[in-house]
């Protein structure tokens, strides 16, 4: 979805992680992850074989896997650790995938951006390059359930403290609230799309009843529901509660000193250039 | 919306987010049966089509080029579509519009 839908979260990426000296590779051949909850409910055999035939590319070329989307580090991220784990199951996915010539190894790790920042880089590190920070600035962060299985890897699901103390280490004061686990039901938008906003507007509640400046995100669709729902229920509910969403690439590379064209600013549909004039280099 | 409430209870109490998450996936199965598995069968279906559930516009390949992004490379279709043949989902997804 990333590449075809919201390509400034990829630029970003690509900027910030540059910069703290990671170097990514793109994948020839690539296809959708897919899509955890869809594909599951279809063929959950299809789903193993599909996501073990995108980690062989990797694995053919050395690469460990870096994802930027929730949906995708939750298929990646689950596959990868089932199929090592588990014989029997690796066994029946190489047999699909020898019929296309391919074999899952189980050699390499899939992280998500947040892990990569806080485990790899490193809090210290990432301190470094903040130019511009968040003078404490009032900041929801939005974890988007499809983290939770490789949450639960690296830090506490029931308090955890890897994406608060990546926020509080650009400067910014990150506000609690009582939804902030809960999902944005994205994936009941096709078919109920009351329900669905009924979920984000209870999240943008309670996000300007702690006081968010602005929202942080770790995923596409959870973005797409909290930039776009936003106008949506201003629309319905006679109510504009103009709270900017950045990805977190963005903040960071924001905070780091890039410009807010470079990080894609310009494309948010709640505009958010004026929290972002705040973030003045020092 | 009784599940709303039960799932706001099950957070606020403090139960472990994935639990929630458990709960919202069988949720969203339960509030609307046929609904969800028919969008799953169309993006299970364009996957096996296309390799991705979006469609790439133009303004995106626009966007894609303002931001000094390279073009997005092919995918190798007929890998995705032995995969679905061997596991039987084209079968399945077939017989679904029937």
């Amino acid at each position: 979805m990333i590449p075809s839908r919201f390509p400034q979260f990829e630029a970003s990426s690509l900027k910030v992680l540059a910069e703290l000296g990671i170097r990514l590779e793109r994948i020839d051949g690539w296809t959708c992850c897919p899509e955890p909850l869809s594909m599951q409910t279809v063929s959950k055999e299809t789903w193993y074989s599909v996501a073990a035939r995108n980690i062989s590319l990797a694995e053919e070329k050395g690469l460990d896997i870096l994802t930027l989307c929730n949906g995708c580090n939750e298929t990646l991220f689950e596959v990868n650790k089932e199929l090592k784990a588990n014989e029997k199951l690796r066994q029946e996915v190489n047999r699909n995938l020898k019929e296309i010539g391919r074999t899952f190894k189980g050699k390499i790790s899939v992280k998500s951006i947040l892990r990569v920042l806080y485990e790899d880089i490193g809090l210290e590190a990432i301190k470094k390059h903040v130019k511009a920070p968040l003078k404490k600035s009032k900041i929801a962060l939005h974890y988007g359930c499809h983290i939770f299985p490789e949450l639960e890897d690296f830090d506490d699901l029931k308090n955890p403290q890897s994406f608060k103390e990546l926020v509080n280490a650009l400067g910014g004061e990150v506000v609690t609230y009582p939804s902030e686990m809960t999902c944005c039901a994205a994936f009941a938008r096709p078919i109920s799309e009351d329900v669905s906003l009924d979920f984000v507007r209870e999240k943008l509640e309670d996000m300007s009843a702690a006081g968010a400046e602005c929202i942080v995100v770790l995923c596409p669709y959870c973005f797409l529901q909290l930039d776009l729902g936003q106008v949506i229920l201003s629309r319905k509910l006679g109510r504009s509660f103009g709270i900017p969403v950045f990805y977190l690439s963005q903040l960071l590379g924001l905070a780091m000193g890039f410009s807010p064209r470079e990080m894609g600013l310009d494309f948010h549909t709640v505009k958010a250039h004026d929290f972002a004039r705040r973030m003045e280099p020092v | 919306m009784r599940h709303k409430s039960i799932l706001h209870k099950i957070v606020k109490e403090g139960k472990s987010p994935a639990f929630a998450y458990e709960f919202q996936s069988l949720l969203f199965k339960e509030m609307a049966l046929s609904g969800f598995f028919d969008n799953c069968n169309s993006l299970a279906a364009l996957v096996v089509a296309n390799g991705s559930t979006v469609a790439v516009t133009d303004s995106m390949l626009k966007r894609r080029q303002q931001l000094g992004l390279p073009q997005l490379s092919g995918v190798n279709q007929m890998e995705i579509k032995k995969i679905a043949e061997k596991t039987g989902i084209k079968l399945r997804l077939r017989e679904e519009k029937r």
